[in-house]
C-alpha cells in the first residue's frame, strides 16, 4: 500500500491527524519539503491550523505550490482538512492580498454568527448521499467556504457554507475528521486510498 | 443554532494518575488517563479536558508524555490545563498535541499572556479558565486552588479574557464544585448569552436536570468530573434525558 504524506510545514500539530491515519490503517509520512518525497507517497494531505497566510507562506516558501498544482492537474489524491480545505479557494478575507491555490472559485469569508470561532459539533448535510443524514462533525473556525458546484457537503452556522468540496481526485473539509470521532474516522477512511 | 452542546468529563491527573478531587490529601487513584480518556470517548463524550495538578516541577514531563499519548488514542478534542505559566508551556502542550490550552492563574497575574498567546497561536486554542465564587458565597474570581481573592467581578474579568483572545471560557464556581447543587446559571448563562465566545459551565452538576438547566441558561457547554468517574451518571443516560428534553446534543452510535 502506498504511503499518505502530511505536508509539515509547521503550522499546526500534525499528531492526531497521523495517528487517525495509522488507525484507519494506512500508513502517514510527515514530509516538509517536496525534495523529501518517496515514489511510493501515492496520497498528499494538506492539514490546517492557523491562518489562511500563514499555510499559503509555508507552502510558497517551501515549494508546494508548484507541486500540488502539478499533482492536481494530474489527478492525483489530495485530501485538505480546514485551513488546508480554505487555501484551495482563492482568497480569504483573513488575510486580503493573499492568494490561495484557486482550485475552488471564491472567497472565503470570515462568518457573521454572533459566537466565533465555530467551535464544536455540527451536522452534515449531504448534497448526494440520503443516508447518515445525521452526520455530526467538529467544526473550530471564523472563516467559511461559500457554495460551489463542487460543494458535496453543507454545514450551517447562520447561513449555510460547504463544508466538504470535491473536484475530481481532490477532497477537502472545513471540519476535521480526525477530531470528530467514529464518523470522522469513517469519512477519513473514505477519502484514503 | 445549529452548533450541538457538548459533554466534557474533566480528568484530574497528578503523577500521571487520574486522581478523585483536587485536594492534595487523601488521593484515590482512579487509573491511567489514556485508558479512561478513550473510556470517555466511547461513552459518547463530546470533548474532554485534562487537569494537571501535579505539584511538583518534575510532574510537568510526565503532563507532556500523556498528552502525547492522549493524543494519539483519542479522536475528539480535547483541552490540557494546570500550572500552565507561559508561552512556552503552551507551545510544548499544543505540539504534544493537545487542541487547546487553558490557562487561569497565569493569565490573572499577566492579562497580556491571552493576548500574546491568542496572536501567537490562535484563539482557537486557548481557553480562559475563571475559577469564580457567586454572590453570596464571597462573590469575585479566585486563584491559588480558590484561596486568593483576585477580582471583584467574574463579569468584568471574563468580559476582559474575551476582549484579549481568549477563544473559549470555562467557568468553574468553586463554592458549587463537588457540592452537588447544580451548575451556577445566573452568571454563566448571562456571559453565554452576551459574550461572542463559547462558555462552558463547570462545578456543582449532580443529574441530567442540572445539565438541562445549564444548557437552557445558554452554557454551550458543560463539565464535570466527579460523577462521571464515579459513574453516578453515565453520558449515554445523560445525553438520552437531554435529547427527550429538547436540548440539542449529539448522539454517538
Amino acid at each position: 500500500m502506498s504511503r499518505v504524506g502530511i505536508i509539515d510545514i509547521g503550522s499546526g500539530n500534525i499528531r492526531s491527524l497521523a495517528a487517525a491515519i495509522i488507525r484507519t490503517g494506512h500508513v502517514p509520512v510527515r514530509v516538509a519539503r517536496p525534495e523529501q518525497m518517496d515514489d511510493d507517497i501515492g496520497q498528499l494531505i494538506i492539514p490546517g491550523q492557523g491562518r489562511f497566510a500563514t499555510v499559503m507562506k509555508g507552502l510558497n516558501e517551501n515549494g508546494w505550490t508548484p507541486l500540488l498544482k502539478n499533482w492536481i492537474t494530474n489527478n492525483k489524491p489530495l485530501i485538505g482538512i480546514c485551513v488546508g480545505f480554505q487555501i484551495l479557494f482563492e482568497e480569504s478575507e483573513e488575510d486580503p492580498g493573499v492568494a490561495g491555490l484557486g482550485i475552488f472559485k471564491g472567497q472565503i469569508k470570515r462568518m457573521t454568527a454572533r459566537k466565533l470561532p465555530m467551535m464544536g459539533w455540527s451536522f452534515l448535510q449531504h448534497q448526494t448521499i440520503t443516508d447518515n443524514a445525521e452526520d455530526c462533525v467538529y467544526f473550530v473556525n471564523s472563516y467559511a467556504a461559500p457554495l460551489v458546484p463542487e460543494t458535496i457537503a453543507t454545514m450551517r452556522y447562520g447561513e449555510r457554507y460547504s463544508a466538504i468540496v470535491r473536484k475530481g481526485n481532490t477532497v477537502a473539509s472545513q471540519f476535521h475528521p480526525e477530531k470528530s470521532g467514529q464518523t470522522g474516522t469513517r469519512i477519513l477512511q473514505q477519502w484514503l486510498c | 443554532m445549529a452548533l450541538l452542546k457538548r459533554i466534557i468529563p474533566c480528568l484530574d491527573i497528578d503523577r500521571g494518575r487520574v486522581v478523585k478531587g483536587r485536594q492534595f490529601v487523601d488521593l484515590q487513584d482512579l487509573g491511567d488517563p489514556v485508558q479512561l480518556a478513550c473510556r470517555y470517548e466511547q461513552e459518547g463524550a463530546d470533548e474532554l479536558v485534562l487537569l494537571d495538578i501535579t505539584a511538583s516541577h518534575e510532574g510537568r514531563n510526565t503532563a507532556l508524555s500523556i498528552v502525547r499519548d492522549v493524543a494519539s488514542q483519542l479522536s475528539i478534542p480535547f483541552t490540557v490545563g494546570g500550572g500552565v505559566r507561559c508561552i512556552d508551556d503552551i507551545h510544548a502542550l499544543l505540539d504534544a498535541g493537545a487542541d487547546k490550552v487553558a490557562i487561569n492563574s497565569a493569565a490573572l497575574k499577566t492579562p497580556e499572556l491571552i493576548d500574546q498567546a491568542s496572536a501567537f497561536f490562535g484563539s482557537q486554542c486557548i481557553v480562559v479558565a475563571i475559577d469564580f465564587r457567586d454572590s453570596n458565597h464571597g462573590d469575585g474570581v479566585y486563584a491559588a486552588g480558590g484561596r486568593l481573592r483576585c477580582r471583584p467581578s467574574v463579569v468584568d474579568w471574563a468580559t476582559e479574557a474575551c476582549h484579549r483572545g481568549a477563544g473559549e471560557l470555562l467557568l468553574t464556581c468553586i463554592n458549587r464544585d463537588g457540592s452537588g447543587i447544580g451548575f451556577e446559571t445566573g452568571f454563566t448563562g448571562m456571559l453565554a448569552n452576551t459574550l461572542p465566545v463559547p462558555v462552558i459551565a463547570s462545578g456543582g452538576a449532580r443529574n441530567a436536570h442540572d445539565f438541562i438547566a445549564a444548557f437552557t441558561a445558554g452554557a454551550d457547554a458543560a463539565l464535570a468530573a466527579g460523577i462521571f468517574h464515579r459513574r453516578d451518571i453515565e453520558i449515554s443516560a445523560l445525553k438520552r434525558q437531554l435529547h427527550e428534553a429538547g436540548i440539542a446534543i449529539r448522539k454517538t452510535c
